[in-house]
């Protein structure tokens, strides 16, 4: 039973999400949808008659119906389909509905939600609990390749765990990522240690991600890689490697550490989500 | 010798390049033409602007790194440079590691073990006691080279930074005074600014050479037993400016890049050499105990202007603190552009913190180091090195490094280290003040950059001939002063241009998410608004 939430804006985002969601459906089915939307009325002030001469009937109707239309193209059930309605309020009290709800995860639709300002989606990625998958209109989610990052905490586990039943059948393809810093390269004019150094590094980081992976189902279907970040961010080191590898999705798990209300996510995840980077993410908590 | 390169090619700003050019090459004939007696015109002109201008200098240092750690700390501490997804050009280690190579250079070796032992053996402010005096030479030290250089540093550093990557304008001193001259930064007054920038740079350097110079003259006495005078000097200048112009030829790939790495290798090992072989328990206490002293006096120590002192025991400031303060301004364009080059994607806040604190840091520990070693050796007795200091301060390093095993070894490695840094200083300062001359251009051709590092040569050799430290010390005073109101007006213009890009951003990223939102919602409404159960269209 796999219960998942997307956010719709209105926007011309929303159609690309459903066909997106049609695309993720034929590998990996969704029984439960919510349709989640955010009511924004701020600017609205007094009676809602004089912004919409239009407005006979209950506002809520109409995106209900709305939502309900744009969901269809998704090709989902329309019986597994639920439009959820958030109003006014403050996105902090929709978002621990949320994390008190049932749903598996959330879908966000990165671009179109923030304009391009990014800071929607690190909200978003901070006050929600649930695993997050951001996608771009560009995305395309037919998962037949999945990264999974792994830096050995149990959050990548998690990731890992999270991951393995997106496998749905022998076409698709994970790989197990790892990317690390040679902790001589901190002061680059004292490394001196050089390849040598760089490379008996990535064996031993291989060694352990097989070992990490080991208890896992279909370990020996894994794909195992180790890189080594050089002068880029790790961030930027994953997304380069996923983007030249023809990777559908990244996995990253995410640190549950919590500040109040607010999930302090890594620099790494920080990274990926930015909006510069066009692969779907999938943070998972 | 690379004479015939000059004509090469050259694509040059003409309204800077040439007035620049001119300004330096009348200056050089006319000390030459003068010859001995320019010795007390410079001594003149320095003790005519630190009487009058010192004050000011105090004032204005102090300004400028309040106004860095405001900025720090205020809300345009979030603002980016290179653009709200600008991601950092360098890992965080890596560019703690840059910052820290920025602080290391000619005159920290020149004055680390001199500017403490001085401060120490003829007290600003007598303390009474030898431990009094010792704490305050040291606090005094870390005034000089601490918060307040870097300050300035990160002033300048923030402003081209910011301006080059956000605003996307050439990245030289003018693009700065943007907000407030608009497109005249391309009309006379930024020709005017860039070549005041320019003279800055140029006399920092040659000053920061020539101190470097005769390091390695005394270095070279104390090993070989070599004359130490303004002779071996000039040679020296030229045999290693034509060095400098071989790795300036060799590209900066090649060159400058792999001599600094070099260099910093040097200078770590020699660091950790004279921590270990001298008293390293000591060094390590009294860093930490100079680091309280530094903050607790940190205000006394810098707002400190002499002004109660008996007229017959004031002008030690003038000889120093104002001094300095005139230095960091007058070479901060050379610093400011290369902290500027590699902060690309980091806050306002991360720069000010990592320029301000970084290479602050290590500054004290080299300080502490050496000039604490020197501290104590003469305290405790254990050798009598203050006399030699107080006599020629350029063999200061060489004085101390005596006192301690393997002192030949070493002093040959402290020469090869200065020599290292006057090749790198020249090189990367020829790349500096040609950018500039050449309109903000980053790949002007080498023949540019050779005739700059001939001439920043030059400049030196002749202050040497001209009247040695003073002509040195006034020429990087004489130059900061008008610098020094260049900065004035910087500070405004950036805080103008962070305020206004702060807007901008905050204003787009609310208004672009909630009208796009709105005119959606008011489309659906349109269409679906009515009673009668099924949409218009």
């Amino acid at each position: 039973m796999t219960r998942a939430l997307v956010f719709l804006d209105l926007s011309e985002m929303d159609l690309t999400l459903m066909r997106q969601i049609a695309q993720l459906n034929r590998t990996f089915e969704i029984d439960k949808l919510y349709i989640a939307h955010y009511i924004e009325l701020q600017e609205f002030t007094g009676d809602l008659k004089v912004h919409f001469p239009n407005l006979e009937r209950p506002i809520e109707d109409i995106l209900n119906e709305e939502l309900t239309e744009r969901a269809q193209e998704s090709g989902l059930d329309p019986d597994k389909i639920e439009v959820v309605l958030f109003q006014d309020g403050s996105k902090t009290n929709m978002m621990s509905y949320i994390n008190q709800s049932d749903v598996d995860f959330c879908i966000l639709g990165k671009k179109i939600v923030h304009q391009g300002t990014g800071i929607f989606s690190g909200r978003m990625a901070r006050l929600l609990h649930k695993p997050i998958l951001f996608t771009t209109e560009t995305s395309r989610l037919q998962l037949e390749h999945i990264l999974v990052a792994i830096d050995f905490s149990s959050f990548s586990k998690k990731a890992l765990n999270f991951a393995l039943p997106l496998l749905t059948n022998s076409q698709q393809k994970l790989t197990a990522y790892h990317v690390f810093r040679l902790p001589g390269a901190y002061f680059p004019f004292v490394g001196g240690g050089g390849r040598n150094l760089q490379d008996k590094q990535a064996e031993d980081k291989l060694k352990r991600l097989r070992k990490f992976i080991a208890g896992a189902k279909k370990a020996d279907e894994i794909e195992l890689v180790v890189e080594h970040a050089g002068e880029k961010t790790l961030g930027r080191t994953i997304y380069d490697y996923a983007r030249s590898h023809f990777t559908d999705l990244i996995v990253v798990g995410v640190k549950g550490t919590t500040d109040k209300d607010e999930l302090l996510i890594g620099s790494v995840a920080e990274q990926l989500i930015a909006v510069d980077k066009d692969l779907p993410v999938l943070l998972v908590k | 010798m690379s004479e015939k390169r000059e004509n090469k090619y050259f694509d040059i700003h003409k309204p800077v390049f040439w007035p620049a050019s001119f300004l330096i090459v009348s200056f050089i004939t006319i000390t030459l033409v003068i010859g001995e007696p320019m010795e007390t015109v410079f001594a003149d002109i320095q003790e005519f602007i630190s009487d009058y201008g010192g004050w000011f200098f105090v004032l204005v240092t102090n300004l400028f790194l309040l106004f860095c750690i405001y900025l720090g700390f205020s809300k345009l501490g979030g603002i980016r440079l290179g653009g709200r997804d600008a991601e950092p050009e360098f890992s965080t280690a890596a560019w703690f590691a840059m910052l820290f190579s920025a602080g290391m250079g000619i005159g920290i070796i020149f004055w680390g073990v001199a500017e403490p032992m001085n401060h120490y053996l003829n007290p600003p402010v007598e303390m009474g006691t030898a431990k009094g005096n010792a704490l305050q030479a040291m606090g005094f030290s870390f005034l000089h080279w601490g918060l307040h250089a870097w300050g300035i540093y990160a002033l300048v550093g923030l402003a081209l930074g910011f301006f080059a990557f956000n605003k996307k304008l050439p990245l030289t001193i003018r693009s700065v005074f943007y907000p407030l001259l608009g497109e005249r930064i391309h009309g006379w007054i930024g020709d005017v600014i860039d070549i005041i920038a320019v003279l800055a740079t140029l006399f920092g350097l040659a000053t920061s050479l020539g101190l470097g110079v005769q390091q390695v003259s005394s270095g070279l006495n104390y090993l070989f037993e070599l004359p130490d005078n303004v002779t071996t000097q000039v040679l020296l200048i030229a045999a290693i400016t034509a060095v400098a112009t071989v790795s300036v030829i060799l590209g900066i790939d090649k060159g400058v890049k792999k001599l600094s790495e070099l260099n910093i290798r040097i200078a770590a090992i020699f660091l950790l050499f004279v921590l270990v072989v001298g008293p390293t328990l000591f060094i390590f206490e009294s860093y930490i105990q100079n680091l309280g002293y530094y903050v607790q006096n940190f205000f006394k120590l810098s707002f400190w202007t002499e002004s109660y002192t008996a007229e017959s025991k004031a002008g030690w400031q003038n000889g120093w603190t104002v001094f300095y303060w005139a230095w960091w301004i007058s070479w901060s364009p050379f610093v400011g552009m290369f902290i500027a080059r590699v902060s690309k994607g980091r806050t306002v806040r991360e720069f000010i913190t990592g320029v301000l604190l970084v290479p602050s840091l290590l500054t004290f520990l080299w300080m502490t180091t050496f000039g604490g070693s020197g501290i104590f050796l003469e305290m405790s007795g254990m050798a009598n090195i203050g006399e030699d200091i107080t006599s020629n301060v350029s063999t200061s390093l060489f004085v101390l490094l005596d006192a301690f095993p393997l002192s030949g070894i070493a002093s040959a490695i402290g020469v090869v280290l200065v020599i290292n840094f006057f090749v790198t200083s020249s090189d990367s300062g020829s790349l500096v003040i040609d950018s500039i001359t050449a309109g903000g251009k980053l790949d002007a051709p080498v023949g540019q950059r050779i005739f700059w590092a001939i001439t920043e040569g030059a400049v030196a050799a002749v202050l040497l001939v001209g009247g040695g430290l003073t002509a040195l010390q006034t020429a990087a005073i004489t130059t900061g002063l008008p610098f020094a109101f260049v900065l004035v007006v910087m500070m405004y213009s950036l805080y103008k241009g962070l305020n206004r890009e702060y807007a901008l951003t905050k204003a787009e990223e609310t208004k672009a998410d909630l009208s796009a939102y709105e005119s959606r919602l008011k489309d659906v409404i349109a269409k679906r608004g009515k009673s009668n159960d099924k949409p218009e269209k």
